[in-house]
């Protein structure tokens, strides 16, 4: 809110000169102004609100940190650069590998349900194209989590244990894996078998993603060999994200 | 924050010292002037915080705030619960000169394509493109930038047959069609820029059969579209169709890897997908 006039215009003549009021109000006008060259804190019981030409704030430590809304029509312009995250954000998404849901592609080896993949106990595999919607461009994945069951009971632990691998595919479909790596050897069949509850395997990745260059891909083969049973459910993997800095096209 | 009170009392009667009309008259050339607008160089960051008890906005800028230097930031405090928030139809605005005015997307054909089989997960070995019979056609959905203007599409292949008996008469042909929520297609090339009548765009004739092998090397063609595609995903599907070589000397198995598209003109951040 604007300061009154101390007096109406050409209220200063002859000898009504300048009282003490008008310069107590000068002085508190003086007090409550905000100083553009010293800087400070005022304390604000209501907006300031600046139409016209706007404002330029050219200092490179301006900072807004009460939060920003725009009125519809109102914009925030980036510049260059991209709106900035920090400290940089986490995320994980899931692929599931529910056939109707991402389109996995079933060898003779493999059939779903609804619940995931079924596996056969073969030597097959099969490759899983990762829906381009679930890799964030231009990140760190830092990891790619299996979440699997054993669908049946075991004599013993399967002389060959599922393997999974993390695979990305150039514009010529060149393929360069990533990461690879199969279950570690449980103590048992029954540590195998874990009452059919779901397990878990983690390929430790450390990948920049780059979707204007890659797809990327999931491998897998069942158990196989001496002990192997069919029935092993794979439900999903889940990618999991850090260094996201900023908010550029995902 | 203001200046402090040059008295503490004023009271008629006693005079305005020279210096303490000195102070006044320096105080207004400091203070911020709203009206007129002006340049101040703080020594001190000018804070605005809100007096207790009361918690609207502390400024309201009815035009534009422009960061000019490079540090300058909008920061909301860590963990604090404040946001930056869009009135309706509002986004991040990017400037004519930013990285991601212009877009490209790979999509890859394996990601749809056929049954394919690797080995443990240490081999690419049996990892496989498309590959259709000769004559034969498939489609593949592609996914383009929401409010782009799509300039092009490459389509990448391999021919992996020699065609040592020559050229195939009828070559691959593809084009891009958007499709509507009732299933109507419409081409997005015309004769105008080579297409034919219903927006396919043929492989150029080589020169031979071996010229067309290329060794199995990759090869490309580009497919340009009109005048670029303001692209609608809130109304269409954007499908790439292609069809495999036919007629004398034709072998099929062109492997047919992705397809990479050029999107430009974005000028903001909404939702891209």
């Amino acid at each position: 809110m604007r300061n009154d006039y101390l007096r109406d215009s050409n209220q200063y003549y002859g000898p009504n000169v300048p009282v003490a009021s008008d310069f107590g109000r000068l002085d508190l006008a003086c007090q409550r102004g905000v100083r553009g060259d010293a800087g400070g804190t005022s304390t604000l019981q209501g907006p300031i609100s600046v139409g016209g030409q706007g404002m330029t704030l050219s200092s490179t430590t301006t900072k807004i940190e009460g939060g920003v809304s725009t009125a519809e029509g109102g914009r925030l312009h980036v510049g260059t650069s991209w709106p900035q995250l920090s400290p940089s954000r986490t995320r994980s998404l899931v692929v599931p590998f529910r056939r109707n849901a991402h389109s996995v592609f079933s060898k003779a080896s493999f059939s779903s349900n609804p619940y995931g993949v079924v596996g056969s106990a073969d030597s097959n595999g099969l490759w899983v194209p990762i829906p381009q919607r679930l890799i964030h461009d231009a990140v760190n994945v830092v990891s790619v989590t299996f979440a699997f069951r054993v669908g049946v009971a075991h004599a013993g632990v399967p002389a060959t244990l599922p393997g999974f691998g993390f695979v990305k595919l150039d514009a010529n479909s060149v393929a360069t894996i990533i990461a690879s790596g199969s279950v570690p050897t449980p103590g048992s069949a029954d540590a195998w078998y874990n009452h059919g509850d779901p397990q878990t395997f983690a390929l430790t990745l450390g990948v920049t993603t780059d979707t204007k260059a890659h797809s990327y891909l999931i491998s897998w083969t069942d158990e196989s060999g001496s002990n192997a049973l069919a029935g092993n459910i794979y439900h999903s993997a889940t990618l999991a994200y850090n260094g996201i800095a900023d908010l550029h096209f995902p | 924050m203001g200046y402090a009170p040059v008295r503490i009392l004023w009271v008629n009667g006693l005079p305005v010292l020279a210096s303490e009309m000195d102070a006044l008259d320096g105080e207004t050339v400091d203070l911020i002037n709203f009206d007129l607008g002006g340049t101040w160089t703080p020594s001190a960051p000018v804070v605005w915080a809100s007096a207790s008890g009361y918690t609207g906005p502390v400024f309201n800028v009815l035009g534009a705030v422009a960061l000019t230097s490079s540090g300058g930031v909008v920061r909301t405090p860590s963990a604090s619960g404040k946001r930056i928030v869009f009135g309706d139809g509002d986004y991040y605005e990017l400037d004519a000169g930013h990285p991601g005015i212009t877009f490209n997307r790979l999509d890859s054909f394996v990601d749809g394509a056929a049954a394919i089989n690797p080995t443990l997960g240490s081999s690419t070995t049996g990892l496989a493109e498309i590959a259709v019979p000769i004559g034969v056609g498939f489609s593949k959905v592609l996914r383009p930038h929401h409010g782009a203007t799509w300039t092009q599409v490459t389509v990448n292949f391999k021919v992996t047959n020699a065609h040592s008996s020559g050229a195939p008469a009828t070559l691959p042909k593809v084009r891009v069609v958007q499709v509507d929520a009732t299933g109507a297609k419409t081409p997005l090339k015309t004769v105008a820029s080579g297409a034919d009548i219903n927006g396919w765009l043929s492989v150029p004739t080589p020169a031979s059969g071996s010229a067309w092998f290329n060794s199995g090397n990759p090869q490309s063609l580009v497919y340009t579209f009109d005048a670029g595609v303001l692209l609608d995903t809130s109304r269409y599907v954007y499908v790439l169709e292609v069809v495999e070589e036919s007629g004398t000397n034709a072998t099929g198995g062109t492997a047919w890897e992705s397809a990479v598209g050029v999107m430009t003109a974005i000028s903001d951040t909404r939702a891209p997908q």
